[in-house]
């Protein structure tokens, strides 16, 4: 009998996704190719570190309670992880779909995890709407951690920040007050997160052609 | 003229190019530019803008005397009103706001961003694509979605044209930097170890050429040239494939100056085949700045009735992507 049986499902931007069942347990096998547009020494340095790196972040994140997928096994040799297939909605799905006020408690839950996540100097890296599942009410996980690092780094937390705050931006214009919701989350668990809005707003400040209506005060 | 296409004239002025265009629909009845090229260094705005001043009167005259038509045959003056550097942004805006009174046709205020979109979108078979936007001053991912252009991702610092022309500078290449890299490259055979920098849909690149500059003492130009090309290319490329993967657009355009350098438009050929997706780039000689592009995005300014009236023709210099209200695209 096999022990893992799967078929690909999709393809991301980073990996191939297969869903299958590991000892009847739904999972999710995260495949990373090599990229044709990149020079392989590239290639490979980043898609061997980018693997430890997810693995060790999402162990570490599972630790300290945020909700995040169970990690099942690692393949450093073929770039292959093997982790817990959840089932929801992405939050950039639901954005679209559900009333301001539904959304409410979704981005304090949001915030507090992502505090939760900081306040233990780890770093999600690509922290967007696409990267946020929702299962039921405000219960939600985080997926992808693809860009994911331990770090103490004010720097690497204001990333997360300011990477949540443009993506949202994108999607929906009227996102301030749901960013603001956010941050309400996040600061309740990460007092400290103070320094990181701070240095997110200096990051932003660095960029191009920020209108002074966008400017974070 | 069969046409009934409306005759626009664009002009471009956000930097170091002066353009002139008259276009209707996607046909060019006419197109002239010049190009400042700093002695040395970098772009100062007052000589750009000083530069301008000099080279539209003569770029006009040599549009008109090109045109089959009398110039009270044309629509609207279409113009870059931002962003850019504020010193050349209202020279242009004078120039086009004199041919607007002289000629008593609307004013057409352009977002210089936006025009590098919708050249693509009317000279390539491109319809809704995601647009990957490399510049001198500009480095953005920006697709058309609830009825504006959004930044999905771009720089957090320089764009990768500045970043290109800058590092070339500090190897004693002419400016721009950008095409002497893209040739020096194809020299190169050592790949040199350079950071590697991406933030979800963002990037920097201002590290990356401090990191690029401190190699040059020990190593070849090709190599460093060849190195720098491979790792911001590639960042660029991871980019633009999650923002695929995000939309599931379907298609990619690659447009702006850095658009016409060929290493770049392969990486970004095969993004789009791992993404199953289309790939459109824009023709080499309308890729930098250009009064054509204005004058597209001025045809659908007119035909949706957004004339700009010359009170309220102020300059943008930090005039984003994002906030303009896209009227023409349903």
């Amino acid at each position: 009998m096999k022990l893992i049986q799967a078929e690909k499902i999709a393809k991301g931007a980073e990996a191939v996704i297969f869903k299958g069942t590991f000892l009847q347990s739904p999972i999710a096998i995260k495949h990373r190719l090599p990229k044709s547009y990149r020079h392989p020494d590239i290639d490979n340095r980043i898609r061997l570190h980018r693997l430890r790196s997810e693995a060790k972040v999402m162990t570490n994140a599972r630790k300290i309670g945020v909700s995040v997928p169970s990690l099942f096994g690692v393949d450093i040799e073929d770039h292959i992880l093997i982790i817990e297939s959840l089932e929801g909605k992405l939050l950039f799905e639901e954005m679209n779909s559900l009333p301001i006020d539904k959304l409410d408690p979704i981005f304090v839950n949001l915030g507090h995890q992502i505090g939760l996540l900081h306040s233990n100097d780890i770093i999600h890296g690509d922290l967007t709407v696409f990267n946020v599942l929702i299962q039921l009410e405000d219960k939600l996980s985080i997926i992808d951690f693809g860009l994911g690092k331990i770090s103490n780094e004010l720097e690497a937390k204001a990333d997360d920040l300011l990477t949540f705050y443009s993506t949202l931006k994108a999607i929906q214009p009227a996102s301030n007050i749901l960013f603001n919701t956010f941050l309400e989350g996040y600061l309740s668990v990460y007092p400290e997160g103070k320094n990181t809005y701070e240095q997110m707003k200096k990051i932003q400040s660095r960029a191009r052609y920020i209108a002074r209506e966008d400017r974070l005060e | 003229m069969a046409s009934t296409e409306p005759i626009i004239l664009g002009l471009e002025g956000t930097a170091h190019t002066a353009g002139v265009a008259v276009i209707q629909g996607p046909q060019i009845h006419a197109n002239e530019s010049a190009t400042y090229f700093p002695p040395q260094g970098g772009i100062h705005p007052r000589e750009a803008a000083t530069y301008l001043t000099k080279q539209f009167p003569i770029l006009l005259k040599k549009i008109f005397q090109k045109l089959q038509f009398k110039p009270d045959k044309i629509d609207g003056i279409a113009f870059s009103q931002g962003p850019g550097l504020g010193p050349c942004l209202r020279t242009t805006a004078t120039v086009a706001r004199a041919i607007s009174l002289k000629l008593n046709k609307p004013l057409l205020g352009v977002n210089h961003c936006i025009a590098h979109v919708e050249l693509g979108r009317t000279i390539t078979p491109a319809n809704d694509p995601l647009v990957l936007y490399v510049s001198g001053g500009n480095t953005q991912l920006i697709t058309f979605l609830n009825g504006r252009y959004r930044v999905l991702g771009e720089t957090l610092d320089i764009a990768i044209g500045n970043a290109l022309d800058s590092l070339g500078r500090e190897m004693n290449l002419p400016h721009p930097g950008g095409p002497h890299i893209e040739k020096r490259a194809q020299q190169g055979k050592n790949l040199l170890l350079l950071p590697y920098t991406i933030k979800g849909m963002s990037f920097s690149f201002s590290g990356m050429v401090t990191a690029a500059k401190k190699l040059i003492a020990n190593h070849s130009t090709s190599d460093i040239c060849y190195s720098f090309q491979e790792y911001t290319f590639a960042i660029l490329a991871e980019a633009t494939e999650r923002a695929l993967s995000c939309t599931k657009k379907g298609s990619v355009l690659l447009t702006g100056g850095v658009a016409a350098n060929v290493h770049l438009q392969n990486i970004i050929k095969l993004v789009a085949k791992e993404q199953e997706s289309l790939f459109y780039v824009v023709p080499r000689n309308l890729a930098g700045d250009n009064g054509v592009m204005i004058a597209f995005a001025g045809t659908h300014l007119l035909k949706t009735g957004e004339i700009i009236p010359i009170q309220k023709s102020q300059v943008k210099p930090r005039w984003r992507t994002d906030q303009v209200q896209v009227g023409w695209i349903s």
